[in-house]
């Protein structure tokens, strides 16, 4: 058999309950869910420019600080954890600025201080304030996976934050004027998030009173 | 600058640093931590005092490593890496103090809540946020002491709002992240209130 395969029987075979817990994507949205990463978000994410410059940022940080970290911190005290992290993410975030420096030149300003503020967030740091060390391959998969959640959240609330603000994508007028100023401010964003987390929320009941339907069902 | 005079702007930098310029509903900085404090007060009144002294020290420590790295051509890339390291020996310098003169029965609580009164996007911000605006020493500290109050109370205004979001007749969707995100963008719009600015129109 296949290794794809033997992964996918494996897969299959694990209680739904449990396959709902790993995922960090949709049942387990480090945003919309635990409310991780609001800061950029809520503040910085006001155009679609500056949702994918904090998605590169992201990318760039989260998934070499969770790996290095995870390794580094395995010897070290539980205290310390932190503290590592934070370093381990602070050095990545040098070759992030030269690389959003070198794509989007003077532009990166617009994010002020929340783009060196982002080394600390809980979304990268989070991880160190549980006592069983991360393995290797647990840090890359769920690295990988919340600098996916993260770009599925901070892309679309930039995007409706610009039409409503500006009535632009990316700089081109699609709409003659803004029909929601208050969307460039900090309560605009909390708004928006609120609103983005509920119906997220009424999603995820319904899919899992589908799916438990779907097994007393089959039973 | 009398005395009393540097008193009176030291009070107002604090206080303008704890209401309009607040850490979490004007500048959303620590809500992802602030969020977290559901249930006790204590605990949540321990981690604003561990914040005010690392925010304070870690501010002083900043500040001098910002003199330190004026002329450096490439500060704006390490100063976080700066400001982590000086936080990070300011973690061990109150881990000291709480060990050394924290009341016995709070020593474990406050040596467990520490961590994350340390290294969080309140301390980083504040300290970022005074080397952005050049603030001199004893600017750097009541501000600092401001910004870390004010999310403190914050903090226990949330809490309070999250005891109270807890009612039966809420919609399942809006239970938990969703109704305490739509409180503080409430509080958010009434701090800005305040402060006398008007809405974008």
């Amino acid at each position: 058999m296949s290794k794809g395969k033997r992964f996918k029987q494996s897969r299959l075979a694990l209680p739904a309950a449990e396959l709902m817990e790993r995922d960090l994507i949709f049942y387990n949205n480090p945003i919309l869910v635990h409310g991780l990463a609001l800061a950029p978000i809520v503040v910085a994410a006001t155009t679609l420019q500056n949702a994918v410059m904090l998605c590169i940022l992201a990318a760039v940080i989260i998934l070499p600080t969770r790996f290095f970290a995870a390794l580094i911190s395995r010897g070290a005290p539980f205290k310390l954890r932190g503290w590592l992290y934070s370093i381990v993410a602070a050095l990545c975030y040098i070759p992030a600025l030269l690389l959003l420096r070198f794509l989007f030149g003077v532009r990166v300003e617009l994010l002020g201080l929340y783009l060196p503020m982002f080394v600390v967030d809980q979304l990268v740091i989070s991880r160190c304030e549980i006592l069983a060390a991360e393995r290797s391959r647990d840090a890359l998969r769920n690295g990988l996976m919340n600098t996916v959640a993260f770009s599925l959240v901070v892309l679309p609330v930039g995007l409706v934050r610009e039409i409503a603000v500006k009535g632009t994508v990316w700089g081109f007028k699609i709409i003659p004027e803004g029909i929601f100023p208050i969307m460039s401010m900090a309560c605009g964003g909390f708004l928006l998030i609120a609103l983005l987390s509920a119906l997220w929320q009424w999603i995820i009941i319904s899919v899992k009173s589908n799916t438990y339907k779907g097994g007393e069902a089959d039973r | 600058m009398n005395v009393l005079s540097m008193v009176g702007y030291f009070l107002l930098l604090a206080v303008l640093a704890m209401s309009a310029e607040n850490a979490v509903l004007a500048r959303s900085m620590g809500v992802s931590r602030v969020i977290s404090f559901v249930d006790s007060a204590a605990d949540t009144l321990i981690f604003g005092i561990l914040l005010t002294l690392v925010t304070v020290f870690s501010g002083i420590g900043a500040y001098f490593v910002n003199v330190l790295l004026a002329d450096f051509a490439y500060i704006t890339y390490v100063r976080p890496l700066a400001y982590v390291l000086v936080m990070g020996i300011v973690f061990f310098i109150v881990l000291f103090f709480v060990v050394k003169f924290a009341p016995s029965k709070h020593v474990a609580k406050a040596a467990e809540a520490l961590p994350t009164a340390c290294f969080n996007c309140a301390v980083l911000g504040t300290v970022l946020l005074c080397a952005s605006e050049q603030l001199s020493l004893l600017e750097t500290v009541a501000f600092s002491i401001g910004s870390s109050v004010g999310l403190t109370l914050a903090a226990i205004m949330i809490a309070e709002g999250q005891r109270k979001l807890r009612h039966r007749n809420m919609p399942a969707a809006f239970r938990g992240l969703p109704s305490t995100l739509l409180y503080i963008a409430v509080l958010s719009i009434a701090i800005y209130g305040l402060t006398g600015y008007a809405l974008p129109s």
